[in-house]
């Protein structure tokens, strides 16, 4: 526990003898801060016990210095450099003006450490002028806006041009499929048997592999299970308030302005000093409807708007690097509108970045549904993502292969996220993307325990609209990290390539093989011919018919393994009518496919809120007292 | 470069000391179940004499892969296959080495299972001693490689069954259904063993599930089970266009003997005379709810297995049904309570069992002139017939130019000790002989036509064969239902 310092406690004072506060919320804003390690000022907008403007206004009273709103007198941009933005947001000082031959320097947190940083950024010939947190942001971002907007897409692709899926196919990529295509054209003509049982060999390979290796992934990521999720919990409960550090949380969000109240409820019930939360809301410009609406919440003080410039593309990883620009936290996070994370991931996570090596640069969490009992593709949905984060994800960190990143819930180290140049905006699974590059610049990518809840797609053309985004994403991954074959072999091991392979490229193939095998399959039972004996000879047969059989029978046995951690047995039954599931993933990998030729960068957008668990969830998160709890 | 990588990444504390000391284990094992296998298997089993048949029709290319896998059971054939090409020798031993090199991992994999769980390498090494030794499993060594994989079936299910109650994690699911499929594939005990257990699952199933998830969670244990043998009614149905062919292997289908009470008190009584430490469990880990659940899912599954068994005729006696609670007790006695008296308990009970089993085996021998004169006379049929094949397998070693429907008696090829040289219906002089109802061979082997029995193919072809020979044939060999006809003067070429 930290003692107030003396400025926050004669600020105080000078609230509750102005009237601006009570003697309680002084009290509580007082114990929350020691505890904390805050300062009052920023509990006090947490709590939401005082507006922004009028406690810098009657702040600025009490030192006696001028208060200035940055909204009508902007600073002058030739005092502001670019390089100097993450500064001017940690600490929430800017030279704001030129005044009578002194620079004039505007600051959100009045008091010594301010004073000291000026002066040992600007010399001592400077004055103080007081604004408001916001101003000093959204001055930030309309000074740097359009230039940031513009490193936010162009960044990665100018500096790291490997690594981006701006180049969708390389030369090299393209030479190399022409001469396959060439050398199979030619084999057509003049050994077309041996060909076709050349080709169908490789696929039933790469078909045993990825089967054997998905196996492999479940093993290894049950095992795992039973290690260290009571410690977690545990050391996250010993955890002192004063001890945790500034938690950047970005929320992009567009056009979905019904899922708001749910988002809110969730991050206020978040066990985490909320003084020590840098929330951003992240918009897009035009988005009117959702700007909007999160100003009608009327929401806390640690709650910000970030609008970022309209340009193409217009995706998330975009807003997210644009956001990342003005975030103070040592960690930050993404969660997804409709997001509930539990209350104590936040801390889990500073926990096992803790314990972790020095290299880990993120922590995944797991997500999972709440919707999941709503219908068919609801739950089949929760099995394929309990799969896939509570059993396949920790395969994968155990088993040492990078680690694809889901779409929420990844908690970086903000440092490393800045140095890798965040999210590739051209990727439209740039998490996944982020993942892959994170191990092959040698950084680990952990996996916990610890979960968010989200709302599953309800609708099955809105599920293939979703998936095909991230068939395609895994498409342009593919693509992004098999540039350099060698490169990647060398940076991530054999057994990083494979898994890569397979993972990433088997769940993409596998989708688009499907159904070919499939209409060989049905076309042969109906018809019982023999044409195509020629294809399959006697070991290929077998080798076919060990996949039909045992690689089907794993599949669905995975999926009903899926729940068994959690526990959510009633879903079991389901896994048996998983075939029209994986006909629906046929569908989305075929779109997906389809796209990455024709419209690479195409944001597929899927649709929140359709869910009637939503609507009641937005319900229960309006509640006055789910607010004030 | 690959499996390196996954090895080390997989890596758990296996030093050098301790590897090495489980490689000698796994050696003086090895080397003690090949002597067993060599003077104690003198007469190889029935399942064992199917399965070398089928696997040297097999590695002769006389049964085509189809045909094969196909077959019930179908896991211990195509390593039988695969060690015949790379050894080179006859069918029995390459069988034995098989055997024992399975059942010898089996004993090293008890060492360490028993070092970590807790035991000192000494304690552990005495302990596997006293399993491995067991009268009962010494006579399964020389069942063949399927009787080893239901050993280790057996083992690895028992220590699911423990695991999934006390802990009830994903693997425990993945490991408790994988081996309810390796026992349901590896042979007729081993699938009486899976059927008898399905209703002592639900004892083991994690106490933190209700019961109205039960059903659930049966379906997870079960799936591998039956999404397997739907896959085989597949493979049947694509192979052999029957898609129930693989039963005709199953002769225990057919064979039902219900019993009287006694006897069934007897085998009852039997099977908790070789595993007395599950009754032990019992008093030991008093207050752990889990430990003695499991224990009484295990023995329930043993005792019904084994009743199940002999009644089925999947088991041919009494101590081949018991052979598999041998590795349950393995898998008991490392669920012992931590105590000082723990390697005294553990050891008193396994000997125990040792006796009781030695007690059993000496019965049955005794017991056996009587069995097969008076009580048994499916047994003692089996027996004589059994015999007689490996007689005429013996008479035709060495010959060639030989006709015979293989498929239809993998024992006889088994006692031929080879396939070579025999016409089946791979070959083309086989099926211008049945097409043209003309033997184009140097002999013929037919057996006599029975009522009770599918006839084979020579048979349904030439049913006079057997009684009236054919035109230019003399007859050269004629004992237990079987009859070898020779050509009288010989061809010069073989096909």
């Amino acid at each position: 526990m930290t003692a107030l310092s003396p400025t926050d406690i004669w600020t105080g004072d000078y609230l509750v003898e102005s009237g601006l506060i009570s003697l309680s919320q002084l009290d509580e804003a007082s114990q929350l801060a020691e505890n904390w390690d805050a300062s009052l000022s920023d509990v006090l907008m947490a709590r939401n016990f005082v507006r922004p403007i009028q406690y810098y206004r009657a702040l600025a009273n009490r030192f006696g210095i001028n208060f200035v709103d940055l909204r009508s007198e902007p600073p002058d941009p030739e005092l502001l450099e670019s390089r100097e933005v993450e500064d001017y947001a940690r600490e929430l000082t800017l030279p704001w003006q030129r005044r009578n031959g002194k620079l004039v320097i505007a600051t959100a947190r009045p008091g010594p450490e301010a004073i000291l940083y000026a002066r040992g950024r600007w010399g001592r010939d400077i004055e103080l002028v007081l604004t408001a947190k916001f101003d000093i942001l959204w001055s930030l971002q309309q000074a740097f806006g359009d230039h940031h907007s513009n490193r936010a897409v162009h960044e990665l692709a100018e500096l790291d041009p490997e690594m981006s899926a701006r180049t969708v196919f390389t030369r090299q990529q393209i030479v190399a499929a022409w001469a396959m295509l060439t050398m199979f054209a030619i084999g057509l003509c003049f050994a077309p048997f041996a060909t076709l049982i050349a080709l169908n060999a490789v696929m039933s390979a790469f078909y045993l592999g990825n089967f054997i290796f998905k196996i492999l992934l479940v093993w290894c990521g049950a095992r795992r299970e039973h290690g260290s999720v009571k410690a977690l919990e545990a050391e996250a409960r010993l955890l002192r308030d004063e001890d945790l550090p500034v938690f950047t949380i970005l929320v992009p969000m567009f056009k979905e302005p019904e899922v708001l109240p749910i988002l809110a409820g969730a991050l206020r019930k978040l066990d985490y000093p909320q003084a020590k939360l840098d929330i951003k809301i992240v918009l897009e410009e035009g988005d009117e409807e959702t700007i909007g609406a999160a100003k009608a919440l009327g929401l806390e003080g640690i709650f910000e708007i970030v609008r970022v410039p309209a340009s193409q593309p217009q995706t998330k990883p975009k807003a997210c690097n644009y956001a990342l620009r003005y975030a103070r936290g040592e960690y930050l996070v993404i969660f997804d509108a409709e997001d509930k994370p539990e209350p104590d991931q936040l801390k889990k996570v500073v926990v096992a970045f803790r314990q972790s090596p020095e290299n880990t640069a993120c922590i995944q969490c797991r997500l999972n549904y709440y919707n999941a009992e709503e219908n068919w593709l609801t739950r089949m949905f929760t099995l394929d993502y309990s799969l896939w984060f509570d059993l396949m994800l920790p395969g994968l960190e155990r088993l040492k292969v990078p680690i694809p990143l889901g779409g929420t819930s990844n908690h970086f180290k903000t440092k490393v996220l800045r140095e890798l140049r965040a999210w590739d905006p051209f990727n439209v699974t740039e998490d996944a993307d982020l993942g892959i590059r994170m191990t092959q610049k040698g950084y680990r990518v952990g996996v916990i325990d610890a979960t968010t809840f989200e709302e599953a797609n309800v609708s099955q053309s809105n599920w293939i609209r979703q998936r095909s985004r991230w068939i395609k994403g895994y498409m342009q991954t593919f693509l992004v990290h098999t540039r350099r074959p060698l490169h990647l072999y060398r940076t991530i091991g054999p057994l990083g390539t494979l898994g890569f392979v397979f993972f990433i490229g088997g769940t993409m193939l596998s989708g688009l093989l499907n159904p070919i095998f499939w209409a060989i399959f049905a076309f042969w039972v109906v018809t019982q011919t023999s044409g195509f004996d020629s294809f399959f000879p006697p070991a290929l047969l077998y080798l076919n018919l060990f996949n039909l059989v045992l690689g089907n029978g794993l599949f669905i046995y995975m999926m009903m393994l899926a729940p068994f951690r959690r526990r959510w047995l009633r879903l079991i039954p389901y896994s048996l009518t998983v075939a029209w599931y994986w006909v629906l993933m046929s569908i989305a990998a075929w779109k997906g496919f389809w796209q990455l030729i024709t419209k690479p960068f195409y944001w597929e957008k899927t649709h929140h809120g359709l869910s009637k668990f939503t609507a009641s969830e937005v319900a229960k998160a309006l509640q006055p007292e789910e607010i004030a709890s | 470069m690959i499996a390196r990588s996954l090895a080390s990444t997989l890596s758990t504390s296996f030093t050098g000391a301790r590897l090495l000391r489980l490689i000698l284990v796994i050696f003086v094992a090895l080397a003690s179940y090949s002597l067993v296998g060599h003077f104690v298997g003198a007469g190889n089993s029935e399942s064992e004499s199917m399965l070398i048949g089928r696997a040297l029709l097999g590695a002769s290319g006389k049964m085509g892969v189809g045909e094969m896998i196909a077959a019930y059971p179908p896991l211990g054939i195509l390593p039988l296959i695969t060690l015949h090409d790379i050894l080179g020798l006859d069918g029995l031993t390459t069988s034995r080495i098989l055997s024992a090199v399975l059942v010898a991992s089996l004993a090293g994999a008890w060492f360490e299972s028993f070092v970590r769980g807790g035991y000192s390498a000494w304690s552990a090494l005495l302990l596997t001693l006293l399993l491995a030794f067991n009268p009962l499993f010494l006579q399964a060594v020389s069942e063949g490689p399927d009787s080893a994989l239901t050993l280790w079936g057996t083992w690895a299910f028992a220590i699911s069954i423990f695991s999934l109650r006390h802990r009830g994690s994903v693997n425990d699911v993945m490991l408790c259904s994988a081996t309810l499929a390796l026992l349901a594939f590896s042979g007729p005990i081993g699938a009486v063993f899976a059927v008898a257990s399905l209703p002592f699952l639900a004892m083991a199933i994690p106490g933190d599930i209700r019961p109205g998830n039960y059903a659930d969670v049966y379906l997870v244990l079960l799936f591998p089970v039956f999404f397997g043998f739907g896959g085989f009614i597949l493979v049947n149905w694509m192979m052999l266009h029957d898609p129930f062919a693989f039963l005709r292997n199953l002769e225990v289908a057919h064979v039902w003997d219900a019993g009287d009470w006694s006897t069934i008190a007897l085998e009852i009584v039997s099977t908790v005379a070789c595993v007395p430490i599950l009754l032990a469990l019992f008093i030991l880990a008093r207050g752990r709810r889990s430990i003695q659940a499991s224990a009484f899912a295990l023995l329930g599954t043993a005792m019904l297995a084994t009743v199940a068994a002999i009644r089925t005729g999947a088991a041919g006696s009494i101590t081949t049904a018991l052979a598999p609670v041998v590795p349950i007790a393995a898998a008991a006695a490392m669920r012992l309570p931590l105590h000082e008296a723990r390697v005294r308990h553990a050891a008193l009970l396994l000997a125990l069992g040792m006796a009781g089993s030695g007690s059993i085996m000496l019965a049955e021998s005794r017991a056996w002139p009587r069995q097969l004169h008076e009580s048994s006379p499916i047994d003692a049929d089996q027996i004589i017939a059994r015999a007689a094949e490996q007689e005429a397998g013996r008479f035709l070693a060495g010959r060639t130019g030989v006709l015979m429907d293989a498929e239809a008696h993998p024992r006889l090829i088994a006692a031929r000790g080879s396939a070579r040289g025999l016409v089946t219906d791979t070959d083309v002089a086989f099926t211008l002989s049945i097409l043209r109802r003309r033997i184009e061979t140097d002999a013929v082997v037919v057996q006599a036509p029975d009522p009770s029995r599918n006839a084979d193919l020579i048979t349904r072809t030439f049913p006079d064969l057997y009684s009236q020979g054919a035109p230019g044939f003399r007859l050269a060999y004629d004992r237990g239902g079987w009859r070898v006809w020779e050509r009288e003067r010989p061809r010069k070429a073989h096909p």
